[in-house]
């Protein structure tokens, strides 16, 4: 009798087994990736969120890439040229096929960059495109010449738009996105929003031979079940957001690796410099030396940012390293003060010098950064009033110049054009980002004159004269810039992450056998 | 009984409005311009006042209700993230949150009616200790805390269960499970505390006293009147289960309406939103219907056309 049960045990355990058995993904040649949210619009003209920005490479791959040092870089183009600062003539490069078979040509590239002019493309992050754009001409199937208004050099880098085929260009808006076609290594399978997006390979394409048949980007919204998952092996790839604790779990696995990289996204202490205080030089370098961001970086958050002094990172091709820096000073801070008019009362005593309003988001990690911003202020006599706001109020009020300080984060930061935007004079809100009406004719020059430089080396000269006006102004005290992080399966062999976090380097990874 | 189901029914639709109303204005008090909030920091201006357009949000407030109405009714209303008419976004998910509800649902009840009649019935014993450690411990135990142990536990070292997802009915188990235990929890305290009042009753004592054996007592007698406060808890909770399984569903990533709100409201998709609201509030309004008709059903007392 005993035996017996002991025989139907084994029996149920071993079908449950059976049941319950996980797939070998590497016999499959596949790949999940667990990510947090949904891409919302794949179509590569609209698509604006970073999931569909870090994906679509792999389906739509524009004439220009971007490089590790985010300078742009021919893709589907074999050789460029320059006839005058406003024209230029791309030769296409050849093996470039849609999934329908069709080879990819400088008609698709046209009708791409056409529609963009449409009016249902007012919300596309590329619709600006179609204004500089003068003419675009087929010269033959393969070279195309586009002339623009105007001189404008990052022009290039606007060029990573994903191309369509000229029919589904033509075609009204919105398209399905199982419809949606690029000449890229993979195509689009199945597209569930909030669920999963599934590739398959591009049987067309002949740049290179893609080991992986399938990927599949699994959305996970949970932070803790996206980890368990990977330790279970369910996805085998996660990138950020990760929780700092679960990081050292996740390094501790024998059976994944880790790989950081210095990210995009830059945040910052933004003033107002309409106020009568904070338009005061001394005032800025006071604060910025009254912050001690080390000590925010390793106990706030647990060294998983960088400190920054520009807004560009290291990496990038135009970043300047020769910039004033603001060490934690506190000494030096009050002494400012002093110089500046802002006598404290009391000395040490509970009197402050002057009060200042710190307007942030409702998210619990920014706000134990701003009251901890807060208290190392208060020890230089400056009394902060901590205000946590929705996202929407936040956002408005901000714009509106309804504030003194706040902290922000700017994302995917690649073309140093993005100066123009925050800082010169004619960019104030709602056309600009220039929230705390920073105004230096100097510097509007220099960002009017990077703009239509071509030359890398000139531009690269301009923009650090522009990271120096700004490291010596303090229009925004730079506070640190995120560490990108990937954990992945370590059989999975080859895979790179790309500079912005895209997805390209699937391309080239397979499975260990 | 025509007549009651008249008046509830008579009832449900003015709710019913309610709602919507409630559902187009507090949409409208959210701060800052919804066209921003959209397109995020780097739009434009011609884009915003493009969206801005394109959600009659240049309309005057009745207007902007009118168009609500009409496209409400002309099931026209679009997702904003899914570019398709919202009801056909919601239904499929609504199904998916029904089919765990219900599963869940059933593990509750199966656990917790036997456990709170036993517990009932053996009034102060051990296992009346035990049924009621266990129905603090689920009413206790909140779902973000069980739901990652239960992963651990079933997924990670025993390697049984998948993760998260929905494929099949090995992905239903934990979450059902999640879910379930509370509810258990609940069920299980309900029942011992309807079951424990019908028992003192006299009319009990009387088919004792006629000579009815205990077994027959508590199955045919008690238990039939002490389902009555059960059974509404039961139809109130699965109303609940419906919107309030948000939790469960994005620990489990299981694709549920409740997930599909959180996702519309970080999104920001308005329309979506609106008319995820308005759903889980049909359904609840729906169930609260079936159980109030059940319940007259069962207890003539409630049957007020008696009244009369």
């Amino acid at each position: 009798m005993g035996e017996k049960r002991s025989r139907l045990w084994v029996l149920i355990i071993f079908l449950a087994l059976a049941f319950c058995s996980n797939q070998d993904h590497s016999q499959k040649k596949e790949i999940i990736i667990g990510i947090e949210a949904s891409p919302s619009i794949l179509d590569p003209r609209l698509a604006r969120d970073a999931y569909a920005v870090q994906i679509n490479p792999l389906i739509f791959p524009g004439l220009f890439t971007i490089n590790n040092s985010l300078a742009p870089e021919p893709n589907l183009v074999s050789e460029y040229k320059m006839l005058n600062d406003k024209t230029y003539i791309f030769s296409l490069k050849d093996g470039y096929y849609f999934p329908d078979g069709a080879e990819l040509k400088a008609k698709d590239v046209r009708a791409t960059l056409e529609s963009l002019a449409h009016p249902d493309m007012a919300n596309s992050p590329y619709s600006e495109l179609s204004e500089r754009i003068k003419k675009i001409e087929e010269i033959d199937q393969k070279t195309l010449k586009i002339e623009l208004n105007e001189p404008y050099a990052p022009f290039l880098v606007e060029l990573n738009l994903g191309i369509l085929p000229r029919e589904l260009a033509h075609q009204p808006l919105p398209l399905k996105p199982e419809s949606l076609i690029g000449a890229g290594a993979y195509q689009i399978k199945e597209f569930e929003p909030g669920e999963k997006l599934v590739l398959v390979k591009n049987p067309y394409y002949q740049i290179s031979k893609p080991y992986l048949e399938k990927i599949i980007f699994k959305i996970l919204p949970d932070d803790t079940t996206r980890i368990l998952s990977l330790e279970k092996g369910e996805v085998q790839i996660l990138t950020n957001p990760i929780p700092v604790d679960e990081l050292f779990q996740l390094k501790a696995n024998p059976r994944l690796k880790v790989l950081e990289r210095l990210g995009l996204n830059y945040t910052y202490l933004g003033f107002n410099l309409r106020d009568p205080i904070l338009s005061k030089l001394e005032v800025r370098k006071a604060i910025a030396h009254s912050i001690n961001r080390k000590e925010l970086i390793e106990c706030l958050l647990k060294n998983t940012v960088r400190e920054a002094d520009s807004l560009l990172p290291e990496n990038h091709w135009a970043y300047e390293p020769n910039l004033d820096e603001y060490d934690y000073n506190p000494e030096l801070a009050k002494k400012l003060l002093d110089r500046a008019g802002l006598q404290d009362p009391d000395g040490e005593g509970p009197k402050s010098r002057f009060k200042l309003l710190y307007k942030t988001s409702q998210v619990q990690q920014r706000i134990w950064i701003a009251e901890a911003i807060a208290e190392q202020l208060r020890r230089v006599g400056i009394e902060v009033e901590v205000r946590s706001l929705e996202w929407g109020t936040l956002f408005s009020d901000i714009q509106a110049g309804n504030f003194q300080i706040y902290s922000m984060t700017w994302t995917g930061i690649i073309e140093p054009d993005i100066f123009y935007t925050i800082f010169h004079s004619q960019s104030l809100p709602p056309k600009g980002a220039n929230r705390g009406a920073y105004s230096n004719p100097q510097l509007d020059q220099i960002l009017e004159d990077a703009r239509k430089t071509h030359n890398l080396s000139e531009r690269k000269a301009l923009y650090a004269q522009a990271q120096k006006i700004l490291s010596q102004e303090l229009p925004y005290i730079s506070l640190w810039r995120s560490i990108d992080i990937v954990a992945q399966d370590k059989k999975l062999l080859g895979f790179e992450p790309a500079v912005g976090g895209e997805w390209i380097g699937l391309i080239s990874s397979e499975w260990e056998q | 009984m025509r007549a009651y189901l008249l008046k509830r029914l008579f009832w449900f639709f003015p709710i019913l409005l309610g709602i919507t109303l409630l559902v187009f204005f507090f949409i409208h008090l959210i701060p800052g311009d919804p066209a921003l909030l959209l397109l995020g920091e780097s739009a434009r201006p011609a884009q915003i006042e493009k969206l801005r357009e394109n959600l009659h949000l240049n309309e005057p407030i009745y207007i902007q209700l009118g168009f609500f109405f009409s496209d409400l009714l002309s099931g026209k209303m679009s997702s904003i993230f899914y570019q398709k008419p919202v009801f056909s976004v919601i239904f499929p998910k609504l199904l998916n949150t029904f089919q765990l509800a219900l599963f869940a649902m059933l593990i509750a009840i199966i656990i917790a009616l036997p456990l709170g009649i036993l517990s009932a019935i053996k009034k102060n014993s051990k296992l009346d200790f035990l049924a009621r450690i266990f129905s603090l411990l689920g009413v206790s135990i909140p779902n973000f805390w069980l739901g990652p142990l239960l992963i651990l536990f079933f997924s990670i070292w025993l390697g049984l269960l998948p993760v998260s997802g929905k494929d099949g009915l090995k992905h239903l188990i934990l979450p059902a499970l999640t879910l379930g235990m509370a509810m258990a929890g609940f069920l299980s305290r309900i029942s011992r505390a309807s079951m424990l009042e019908v028992l003192n009753s006299p009319y009990l004592k009387s088919a004792r006293a006629r000579g009815l054996s205990e077994h027959k007592v508590i199955l045919k007698h008690a238990l039939k009147n002490a389902l009555i406060p059960i059974l509404t808890v039961i139809g109130l909770q699965f109303g609940a289960l419906l919107s309030g399984a948000v939790i469960t569903e994005t620990i489990f990533a299981w694709p549920g309406v409740g997930r599909l709100l959180i996702n519309a409201i970080f999104t920001r998709d308005f329309p979506l939103v609106q008319a995820c609201v308005l759903v889980i509030a049909v359904s609840y309004l729906t169930i609260n219907l079936l159980v109030d008709i059940a319940y007259a059903l069962i207890d003539a007392r409630v049957r007020y056309w008696r009244e009369k």
